[in-house]
Order: C-alpha cells, then structure tokens, then sequence
C-alpha cells in the first residue's frame, strides 16, 4: 500500500464518507487511490468551494469536515474556506498536494510553502515526510481538530511521499499535544464564587456565544435558562442555541442586534458569558460595553478570557460543567420585567413599506412556511444581517452563516454541504447579488449532484452593507457599490440548469414562499429589492452599542429615501 | 518581558511562536532557541519581547499552539512568575 492508499484508508478509519475536493498534478496519486475507496467524493468548480462545502458539512453535522486539493493555486484557493473554520471553531481536515520532497524549497512548478502560508489560519499544520507516518498523521490532525476548540488542521503531503510504500500498519507515533480528548471542568473555587456572583446580582443577564454549541453544552444552557429564567442576548454565531422566540430571548446584541438586546447589556450589573469572545461587531465601543456589569466567562480557551474584558469570574474548561453549576432559580422579577418591556416595545418591524418586495417580510413569512427543521445558509451583507434578524432558528446548526470571517461566497457551497449531511430535509442559501457572484460556478454541481437547494437571491444591484456604510458615514460619496450591470440571474441560472423565476412585487411574495418550500429543487428565486433598503437597527462603527441608529433616527436626507 | 516557551519539535515549530509573538502585537528583542540535543524531541525558547498588551493573555495565546508544553512569563521588574502553559493545554 502506497502513502495516497494509506492516507485514503486513515480517513476511512476516521469514519469519513464525503470529501470534497478537485484534482491536479500533485495530488494525482491520492485521487487514484480515491478510485478504489468508498469515500464519496464530490467535485465541486473551484476549490475555495471545496473549502466552505466541507466547512458548511461540518457546522451541519458537528463532525470533521474534509475537503482536499492539489498544490499551489489549489491550495491558494482553499485559504479563504480554512480562515472562515478558523475564525469560526469549525472542525475540518484540509489535505493539500504538495511537489515531491526533492523539489521543495526549489519555486518548483506548483510549488507553495502552504504550510506557511497557512499557519495563521490553522490549529495546526503538518507535512507528511514519510510514507509510514501518514496514517498517524491523519489520525492526530482529526483529533486536534475536533478536541479543545475545534478547528482546521492541514495536512500537506509531497508527491513523492504519496508514492512510496507506507506498508499496512502505521509504524511511528506523532502524536503532540499531551491534553486529553476530555475537557477539564472550570476549577471549584471559581464555580463557587461564580455561583455567589449570580445570586448577588439583581440585573443579570446571559450572553450566549457560539462556543455553547461547539462545545456541545446546549442541553445544559436550555435547563440554565429555564431554572434561572436569566433574560438573554445572543451573538450571530449562537442564534438558536435556545431557541430564538423563546420568552426570555431578547434576540441578537451588537452592530444589528436588537434594541431590547443592546439596552440589556448597557444596564446589567452581571454578564454572564458563556463561550461568546466579545467580538467588536457584538461589542460596540468596548470600553462602554455592559459598562455596569462584573463578568463571569465560560470559556474552553483560556486565552479568550481576558483578552478584550476582564473576567471577574473566569471558568475555563467545560461549559456542560459550568452551565450545569450555575444553574440556580434568581429573584430577579423587576429586572426581568424591565427587559421584557424592552422587547416588547423595539419588536423589530418586519411590515411592508410599499408595493415593492422588503425582504424582512419575505424572510419572516419563509421562516413561518418552512419546516422548523430547515437549514439557513447565508452569504454575507445586508441579507445575512436580515436572516439574523427575522428567521427563527431552534438550533444553531440549522444557521450556516460566516460570522468571524464575514465572507463573502460562503453561501453557496455551505449550503451545498449542508445538502450533503442533511438529504431529505430543506436547506435554503439566502446570498446577495454582490455573494453569489463569488462562487456562482457552483450551480454546475448543485445540478451534477442533483442538490434540492433552494436559493434566494436577494438583488439591489448594489454591494449593499457598504452603500449603506457609505450613505451614513461617507457623506453619500458612493464609491464602487454600483452593481446595476449584473447579469439576469434567472437566465443565468437556467443557463446551468437551475430553474428561476422572479419575485420583484410584495404581491408575489406569498406565492413564491410556498413555491421555494414546495419545492421541487433546485430552484432560484431572484427577489428584486430597493437599490436603497437599509438593515436596521445600526450601532455605528467605533460607537457604543447604546447609540442605535434606526430609519427613524436618520435624517430623510441621510437615508435617501429608503422609506 | 521575557518568555520562555517549551515545545514539543514539529515542523514549523519555530515559525509558528514568532507568528504569534508578532500578530499579537509583540516585538522581538531579544531570542534563543535550543534543542536539549541535536535531533532532540523538545525545544526551548527564551525571548525578550516588547509590547503594550498583557503578558498573561499572550502566554495562554502561545499556549494554545498544539506543540507547546509550557510557557513561563516574566514581567521584568516585578519578577512575578508564571505558569500559564499548563493550564491552557489542559483546555
């Protein structure tokens, strides 16, 4: 058995059944092995694909995402897919080709030190310098992925390497890192004092990140939630984690969060953190952020405590731990109460404004119409925003969205990949006309694999976040927005055998809903909307997330027009 | 600050500290890096680094390197130890 057999094998071992990857020179020996495997593999048209399919797979399904390609170009393609795992916590497995080992170090046709390249981006990174290794190699990177906070390791394998004869059973050991596959619970002193600083709060509220879900502690976070009955905010990543029209929810904090989420944190005298990062985007102006709050972080990364707000309780460790612990009925009534005025009085308002399409309407009425246990996938810009804010998720798995990253193409083939883990259920990418143009190639495999995806393209011929930035912080100076010369998507999208139709009054919203969840699939929705819809509410960029700006709160000239 | 880091050798080893010291606003003044032998197993690095960030955030960001076994930080003046690499491998 050669080191391609054996790395095939290994995967086979790991319990892999789909990959996703393309071809080329340098990894010709591992897709000859594939030849003769069962892995399923799926051919996706460029490989930055192969790498948001495989991480789209693995949000999905919580397990280890695989998607491979060959070296050079293939490898520079795949980057943008491995960052977004990383900046996210998404577990994968990224198998690169690689020039033989005489060749490297030598600007051999081809040939990248994507090792390098990649070390930023990766938990960690391994070229396979012999045949022997390999299997073990394999098995350490899926360990290391999937252990601690979960994310990409890279495995780069030479040509040559892939060649030569690994025999049939692993004979050497790389095994790193000393920790456990199990996770330390947060010290007891700690768990103590955390337990005296909730009771002794009287406004304290819970700040779910998505580390909860990555650290599978949502049973335990639902039962803290109902014990405590603590009011919650949610990050991007952790919509869902309790489901997102339960009673206490107070919806998403942050640049586009809710008002009732963001007046919450402002007031707290306790945040209770559990496995969120205080992302700038969430925080607003940190120093103003909760500015009243002690803060208890559970985290499963000691290095997140701490690094932008101080801990006044850090529990490091497991979440199911320290969740389970905390959880303590709070006499907190008028605090509650006052929270829930909140929601009740900024409820964010998905209402028509004319006869055109407003895509708040349509998303809430498909969230309404969909199965409950629909996938969400998103690009990024003004409609993943809206998917935040109107679609109700019951878990954070069945919401595909780049939250770390912000990139633009994720979409597409993430929801492709959550096609692949999740058959015979509804998987919808909502993308923008700006995304779906980065990775647009992929309707050929959509319609190769006969994918039942439904897309909904949301159009305002416009990079419409940045407009938007642009109208309220740049003086109305557009720069390079312009997008009024895209191609007709549904004659694009026919073009690759998708069937589309069109959705550009309010009118035919209602009918095109029951269509994209009637199915059949693949189908594409091409909605037509204002050029100059707005999302809100808006903290503005370096502002406390107390100054929310809304479509009331700008001038008319300001907003040009958008009502 | 001065920092000492112990690793477990893995290709990059090397690379992959300096990339934290540097992306996490660290400047490298001072560095020595050792093998207890030639073609030995671990590693062991001091540096002296200069930055404005906190010293304990930074050893529990080396920390999370797969390779590294421990980090021990010192504060200059204040010779105040300690020994975060432990705790963050443990997570």
């Amino acid at each position: 058995m050669n080191g391609a057999a054996a790395l095939v094998r290994a995967l086979e071992a790991e319990g892999v059944d789909i990959v996703f990857g393309y071809p080329g020179g340098a990894i010709l020996p591992v897709y000859d092995a594939l030849v003769d495997s069962k892995l399923r593999h799926v051919l996706v048209r460029h490989e930055q694909a192969a790498a948001f399919a495989a991480n789209g797979w693995a949000r999905a399904t919580g397990q280890v995402g695989v998607c491979m390609a060959t070296s050079g170009p293939g490898a520079t393609n795949l980057v943008t897919g491995i960052a977004d795992a990383f900046a996210d916590s998404v577990p994968m497995v990224i198998i690169t080709g690689q020039v033989g080992t005489g060749l490297m170090g030598t600007d051999a046709f081809q040939e990248l030190d994507v090792l390098g390249m990649t070390m930023p981006i990766v938990k960690h990174g391994f070229v396979v310098r012999r045949a022997t290794e390999i299997a073990d190699v394999v098995h350490e990177a899926f360990r290391i992925a999937r252990t601690g906070r979960p994310g990409p390791v890279l495995i780069d394998v030479p040509k040559d390497i892939a060649y030569a004869q690994a025999g049939d059973r692993p004979q050497s050991s790389v095994r790193l890192a000393s920790a456990p596959e199990t996770v330390a619970p947060p010290d007891a002193d700690s768990l103590a004092r955390g337990i005296r600083a909730l009771e002794r709060a009287r406004r304290p509220l819970l700040y779910v990140g998505g580390g909860v879900r990555r650290g599978r502690a949502i049973p335990e976070l639902r039962a803290l939630v109902e014990t405590t009955r603590l009011p919650f905010v949610s990050t991007l990543m952790a919509l869902g984690s309790v489901p997102t029209d339960h009673p206490l929810s107070l919806g998403m904090l942050g640049m586009h969060g809710t008002k009732a989420a963001n007046y919450a944190v402002q007031e707290c005298d306790l945040l209770l953190c559990a496995c969120a990062r205080f992302d700038d985007r969430a925080t607003g102006k940190l120093p103003e952020f909760a500015p009243h709050a002690e803060v208890i972080h559970i985290d499963i990364d000691a290095a997140e405590v701490g690094k932008l707000r101080r801990a006044n309780v850090a529990l490091v460790g497991d979440a199911r731990v320290a969740l389970r612990e905390l959880a303590r009925p709070l006499d907190i009534e008028p605090w509650r109460a006052r929270c829930l005025d909140w929601k009740r009085q900024y409820l964010l308002d998905p209402s028509p404004r004319d006869e055109r399409v407003h895509a708040p309407s349509l998303l809430r009425r498909l969230s309404e119409r969909a199965p409950r246990d629909t996938t969400f996938a998103c690009d990024v810009g003004q409609h993943q925003m809206w998917v935040a804010q109107h679609v109700r998720f019951d878990s954070p798995d069945r919401h595909l969205t780049s939250g770390g990253l912000g990139a633009m193409g994720f979409g597409l083939p993430a929801a492709m990949g959550a096609c692949f883990a999740r058959p015979g259920s509804l998987v919808v990418a909502v993308s923008g006309d700006g995304s779906i143009m980065m990775n647009i190639q992929e309707l050929t495999t959509i319609v190769r694999y006969a994918l039942p995806l439904r897309i909904v393209l949301i159009d305002n011929r416009a990079l419409g976040l940045v407009r938007q930035w642009q109208e309220l912080f740049h003086e109305e100076r557009y720069s390079e927005i312009d997008l009024s010369d895209n191609p007709d998507f549904v004659r694009v999208a026919e073009a690759f055998g998708v069937p589309a139709f069109r959705v550009d009054r309010a009118d035919q919203v209602d009918p095109a809903v029951e269509r994209i969840v009637q199915g059949p699939g693949p189908l594409l929705c091409h909605v037509v909307i204002d050029p100059m819809a707005n999302v809100w509410p808006l903290v503005p960029p370096g502002a406390s997330n107390s100054s929310m700006l809304d479509d009331d709160s700008v001038p008319r000239s300001a907003a040009g027009g958008a009502q | 600050m001065r920092i000492v880091v112990r690793v477990r050798r893995a290709e990059g080893d090397l690379e992959r500290l300096l990339g934290v010291f540097r992306r996490r606003g660290w400047q490298v003044s001072a560095l020595e890096a050792r093998s207890a032998s030639p073609g030995g197993s671990t590693m062991t690095v001091h540096a002296t680094l200069e930055g404005d960030r906190s010293p304990e955030v930074l050893a529990r960001q080396v920390g999370r390197l797969v390779e590294v076994e421990s980090v021990h930080v010192d504060e200059g003046e204040s010779q105040v130890a300690r020994l975060a690499g432990v705790r963050a491998k443990e997570v």
